[in-house]
């Protein structure tokens, strides 16, 4: 099952030195594909552990958002997600072709409510933002560009 | 994703394994939802030890199950959390409304 992942990554993904990029389609079932690729990602670069938790958090929510919130239709869409290293940062973009939505005009969730009033309403947003060292929104020909900058500790 | 399920001492003890995201949160959520909380119930500890990644989603399902069981009279507590697992949970500030025992044992001791 794992090797058979490991394979379909393979094709999926366009290897050159310090980039590496894949696609997902827009299922919540492609969150086991990314950790696969982060994983192979981590293999390459020799990234902590910790770092590839992180990262994969950041996209995971990133992911999530779209497919649960950035498509009107029923077809499938292409999600495209690129890791470039360069020196001792991670550069990671995402683009979709889903409604607009500016991650970086978030407004952050009020952490200390009372429970009964807690609500988690833009947390995984939240969570991504604490955990990239930058994030760059921007949209072109309808479509959202995620550009995140992830220092290597 | 695997979820193990024992009772000692009137907690039930869910420890699932694995990464609790918008893939499979609802399936710690449903073990939550299968133990009852009322006067016959059982108080819910979630062993933490085997969870190697959460997410956003995962957060929503202890949310829901504190609120629940916030007024009692069966509590919900959560234990052993992985340091990446941990950080998220404070990060949220879920720390202040959850117990994070440090293993089971300490758990059941403050819920018995």
């Amino acid at each position: 099952m794992i090797i058979q992942r490991y394979l379909t990554c393979e094709e999926n993904m366009s290897i050159d030195n310090d980039t590496i990029s894949f696609t997902l389609v827009n299922s919540l079932s492609e969150l086991d594909t990314l950790s696969v690729q982060l994983e192979a990602a981590a293999e390459k670069w020799n990234l902590p552990q910790k770092m590839v938790l992180q990262l994969n958090l950041i996209l995971d929510e990133l992911f999530t958002n779209i497919v649960k919130y950035g498509y009107k239709d029923e077809l499938a869409h292409i999600i495209t997600i690129s890791l470039d290293k360069k020196g001792s940062k991670l550069l990671v973009t995402m683009i979709d072709d889903g409604g607009f939505f500016d991650m970086t005009q978030q407004a952050a969730p009020i952490l200390n409510v009372p429970l009964a009033d807690k609500d988690l309403g833009g947390l995984g947003i939240f969570l991504a933002r604490q955990y990239a060292d930058k994030v760059i929104y921007e949209r072109q020909d309808n479509k959202n560009i995620v550009t995140l900058i992830k220092v290597l500790e | 994703m695997h979820i193990d399920q024992k009772e000692e001492q009137g907690i039930v003890i869910l420890a699932p394994e694995g990464r609790l995201d918008s893939n499979t949160s609802h399936l710690l959520d449903q073990a939550i939802e299968n133990v009852g909380s009322g006067d016959d119930g059982f108080h819910v500890l979630v062993d933490f030890s085997a969870v190697e990644y959460i997410s956003s989603a995962g957060l929503r399902v202890v949310l829901k199950a504190l609120k629940q069981r916030q007024a009692g009279p069966k509590y919900f507590a959560a234990s052993s959390m992985q340091d990446h697992v941990r950080e998220v949970f404070e990060i949220s500030g879920f720390d202040a409304y959850i117990p994070i025992h440090e293993n089971t044992t300490l758990a059941i001791t403050s819920l018995t």
